[in-house]
């Protein structure tokens, strides 16, 4: 009996590891496993399948999905937990398989309740994933990370603790909840995952949506490369010991459990031997791989026993999430198309005298190498706001010359973000130039943390850090500026730090009142048009709102401009003026 | 004998020499100084000068005397009166002097004469051994006068004769650092008369005097002096002082040619214009000074300016340093307060892992329920 692993084209990186550990194991028993892509492989009579549902069989077109007499000696690796999508797109396709196992206690009885017979894969120790080995001396020069896909609860919370995390050497990767398929800068996969695990001290875990479940995956890839897991309570924990083999916490106090347990070192190492221990000793997959090759041995002995039923529908994909693109405002909507373009215009033709609103002040702390970094700040007149940013920019470990444009005239309507912005440019001189709003706020190690990425990329443009916008709960500047994704949403803002000469070359910010609030975003499409690279610093390292356009802008008036201009940005010619 | 207990005095034998100066126990050295003194009378040097009136009025005044007498020239320089004295037919010339350079000199110049390097305070001849003794401008340079006249006296026979002079100090140029004691005319006829039965003093004047004669004629001039002085005013006083009978003198007037009055008034013009120079030197001095004096009072000023400048930031810098005191203290306290915080912290992070994981470990069955 030959146990074939089978993954979909385009599947998910994470499926595709996980059949690899699993067919180790299987290997690691005495069975014959070997691992595919694409469609199964030509029956011989002897083979079983191996397949995760939820995803083989929706990125496996129709016509070439396995006949039912092959589905009749499949074995569903089912990973997804009740309650979502997935988890039924789970459920409709064990109905046509031989067999089901699952890594999860609930959905493990949840498929049980609804009349499937499958048995629980307890997920363990492999050999595969272990780069530490148990090297107590090895180096870990990253305090905290993360690994999660972006969420809306996740982001919360991380949001609140961005303060606390950033007293830390962080590292958070938090890629798109999208189909993974390749390694890039906020996803790691592999053997680069369990590297960088490795040099981890601790792993925050928090749920995505409103699963409670543990996720046994990362937490075992953590626990056996010696990085202590803080996740926020979970069900489905066993064997491991709150306290003892990790760590647990409510969802806002994960970083203050993780911060406690690094100012204990001895206590944080015991937690790593025992996880370690346990994982490598008592959390073993050879008992559910053992099974699995007897559940598929039992397959080939009756196979075509029973009628396969009617092949589940291809569920629909989720809808794109809004982001602050540019649409037509409700208040806009009963005005008339004429009126809505003479409105657009008046605002467009409104004029700023950029020398006239030019404050300079010299802040930060010089760090004995003369280096002097250029601040563009641009304010609407909140004092406040302003007395924050330049608080916080005082802190930095380098000398800031901060230069402020404050559009004094603008209305709610209309701030000349743009020509400001250009005018306190040409007023610099300084190599590196800080993109911030007034209001936001940098946390004391933020520009050295930039300036230091850049100085180790010379090839790169620019360096942003993650912002937390507390107020809204929102986790932003977390995603590398990629030209597919910058066309569907807005996720790039201040503060950014980019070498001037860039600026410079890509004719610095558009003045076209038609990307009023979205001039961040349409400079990230013109220089990733143009080939050139920004780096994300993987740590929250700023505070405060994004940059938004104006409630009662030329966006809102007339989004067809705006959106017309943000796609020329795409093409490459330098911004057009007016609208 | 005072003259055996200093063995035999040493002959200056007849030499060519240079004259460049004068010497004598008080007298600078010939070979000091950048020409002649004055201290000592030089006639190739000192010629048609009133120094010359002066000694030739002394010597050929003493001339009148020498005749076939042994004459010692006590003080003798360069011998120049010595030479006189023995054309005056002495029967023996001897010149004494300290310096052997003027000795050299003068025995150049008076090669009948004998001359002895000597100290005019213990001078190296027998009791009575001259009949005639010479001093002129002299005894003023010694240590001791009182003991120079007592050798003066010892070395004269009892018949002989005593001529000596000294400067009055009541009208000679005061300030002559040669000079160890000018004798007042009265004090010299008085010390002088202590050692002989008898003693005149003779006033020497200086006189500007023109002579009117006929070329050929010989020296025989009718003299007159316009207003004589009196001895207490006189240049110079001369005693003539012996035991025996003091030989008949009469005065006599020396004349020399006034060029030295045209030096003097080249001289003086020399000095005026010397003077105008001095004061353009005086003047850029003084214009110099008064620049100093400015610039002397704007740094004055300006140190008052740096010195309450230096006050103030000394002010300052304490005020500063009272401030950095308070400022460590608050920062001391600071630190303590945020040490106690971050244990506070430290103590609520550790409370709040165990609680957390207590709370784990009571969720966990009501969450997992039983173990399937």
């Amino acid at each position: 009996m030959n146990l074939r692993f089978v993954s979909a084209v385009g599947g998910s990186a994470f499926m595709a590891e996980l059949l690899e550990v699993v067919a180790d194991a299987v290997a690691g028993v005495g069975g014959t496993a070997t691992l595919h892509v694409g469609g199964f492989p030509a029956d011989d009579g002897e083979s079983v399948y191996v397949v995760v549902p939820h995803e083989y069989f929706v990125l496996t077109p129709r016509d070439q999905l396995p006949t039912p007499a092959l589905l009749a000696r499949t074995v569903g690796f089912c990973v997804e937990h009740p309650g979502t999508a997935t988890f039924g797109t789970t459920v409709a396709w064990v109905a046509c398989l031989g067999a089901a196992v699952d890594i999860n206690r609930d959905s493990t009885e949840e498929l049980r309740r609804r009349g499937f017979p499958a048995r629980r894969f307890t997920l363990g120790y492999s050999r595969l994933w272990d780069r530490w080995h148990g090297d107590a001396a090895a180096d870990r020069p990253v305090d905290i990370t993360y690994l999660g896909t972006t969420d809306v609860r996740r982001d919360f919370f991380l949001c609140g603790q961005a303060r606390a995390l950033s007293e830390w050497r962080t590292q958070l990767l938090i890629p798109p909840h999208e189909q993974m398929t390749r390694s890039r800068p906020d996803f790691l996969m592999g053997a680069a995952k369990h590297e960088h695990l490795a040099r981890s001290r601790v792993l925050l875990n928090l749920h995505r949506g409103g699963s409670h479940a543990l996720e046994w995956v990362r937490v075992l890839e953590a626990m056996v490369n010696g990085c202590v897991v803080v996740s926020e309570h979970s069900t489905d924990i066993a064997p491991l010991e709150p306290g003892v083999h990790l760590a647990f916490a409510r969802p806002h106090g994960v970083v203050d459990v993780a911060a406690s347990l690094l100012r204990h070192p001895d206590r944080l190492a015991a937690m790593r031997d025992a996880a370690y221990a346990l994982g490598r000793d008592e959390l073993s997959m050879r008992d559910s791989a053992a099974e699995l090759v007897e559940i598929a041995t039992g397959l080939l002995g009756r196979a075509h026993a029973t009628p396969a039923p009617p092949i589940p529908p291809v569920p629909e994909p989720h809808p794109v999430p809004e982001t602050y693109q540019p649409k037509l405002a409700p208040w806009a909507a009963s005005i008339p198309d004429a009126g809505r373009r003479v409105l657009a215009a008046a605002l467009a033709s409104r004029s700023v005298d950029v020398d006239a609103v030019v404050d300079e002040r010299l802040t930060g702390n010089p760090a004995g190498d003369g280096r002097v970094v250029d601040a563009v700040m641009v304010g609407t007149g909140d004092s406040l706001a302003r007395g924050l940013t330049l608080a916080s920019l005082g802190q930095q470990d380098l000398e800031v010359r901060v230069l402020i444009g404050t559009d004094h005239d603008a209305p709610a309507a209309s701030v000349k973000r743009g020509p400001v912005r250009n005018g306190l440019l040409r007023k610099g001189s300084n190599d590196l130039v800080l993109v911030i709003e007034a209001g936001q706020e940098l946390f004391p190690r933020a520009l050295r943390t930039m300036v230091d990425a850049l100085d180790a990329d010379p090839s790169a443009a620019a360096a942003y850090p993650m912002v937390a916008d507390p107020a809204a709960g929102m986790l932003w500047n977390s995603l590398p500026p990629e030209a597919e994704r910058l066309q569907i949403f807005v996720y790039l803002g201040a503060p950014l730090l980019i070498r001037r000469d860039v600026l410079e070359r890509v004719g610095g910010f558009s003045e076209d009142p038609a990307v009023e609030g979205f001039e961040d975003h349409e400079l990230w499409i013109r220089l990733v048009a143009a080939g050139y690279r920004g780096i994300l610093v993987p740590e929250i390292l700023a505070s405060g709102a994004r940059t938004r356009p104006p409630p009662y802008g030329i966006a809102g008036l007339v989004p067809e401009v705006t959106i017309a201009a943000l796609r020329r940005a795409a093409d490459g010619p330098p911004p057009a003026v007016g609208v | 004998m005072v003259g055996d207990d200093l063995g035999d005095p040493m002959v200056i034998e007849s030499r060519t020499v240079t004259v460049t100066g004068i010497g004598s126990t008080t007298y600078p050295s010939d070979s000091d100084g950048d020409g002649p003194t004055g201290e000592r009378f030089i006639p190739e040097a000192m010629g048609d000068s009133l120094i010359e009136a002066e000694h030739q009025v002394r010597y050929r005044f003493a001339s009148a005397a020498a005749g076939g007498r042994r004459v010692l020239d006590a003080g003798c320089g360069v011998g120049w009166g010595s030479l006189l004295l023995h054309e005056a037919g002495a029967a023996a010339v001897t010149g004494v002097d300290i310096s052997d350079e003027a000795l050299a000199d003068a025995a150049a110049r008076a090669p009948e004469a004998r001359f002895v390097r000597a100290d005019l305070q213990a001078l190296p001849f027998g009791d009575d051994a001259f009949d005639l003794v010479t001093c002129f401008e002299a005894i003023e340079h010694v240590a001791d006068p009182h003991r120079a006249l007592d050798e003066l006296r010892r070395v004269l026979t009892p018949a002989g004769v005593l001529l000596v002079s000294s400067p009055n100090p009541h009208v000679y140029r005061a300030g002559n650092p040669f000079h160890v004691h000018e004798f007042e005319p009265s004090e010299l006829l008085a010390e002088v008369g202590r050692r002989f039965a008898h003693a005149v003093v003779w006033a020497q004047h200086g006189h500007v005097g023109s002579v009117l004669r006929r070329e050929g004629d010989g020296d025989e001039v009718v003299t007159d002096i316009g207003r004589p002085g009196s001895t207490e005013t006189a240049l110079y006083s001369l005693v003539v002082a012996g035991d025996g009978d003091l030989p008949a003198l009469t005065g006599r007037a020396a004349l020399v040619s006034s060029r030295e009055i045209d030096h003097l008034e080249e001289a003086a013009e020399a000095l005026a214009a010397q003077g105008h120079s001095v004061q353009a030197e005086w003047e850029r001095v003084h214009a110099e000074r008064d620049a100093y004096l400015a610039e002397h009072e704007r740094i004055a000023e300006e140190r008052e300016r740096v010195l309450a400048e230096h006050a103030a930031a000394q002010a300052e810098a304490a005020r500063l340093s009272s401030e950095v005191t308070s400022l460590r203290e608050r920062l001391r306290v600071a630190d303590r307060e945020r040490l106690r915080e971050a244990a506070d912290r430290d103590r609520a992070l550790l409370l709040l892992l165990e609680s957390e994981q207590e709370l784990a470990r009571r969720l966990r069955p009501p969450l997992d329920g039983p173990s399937s």
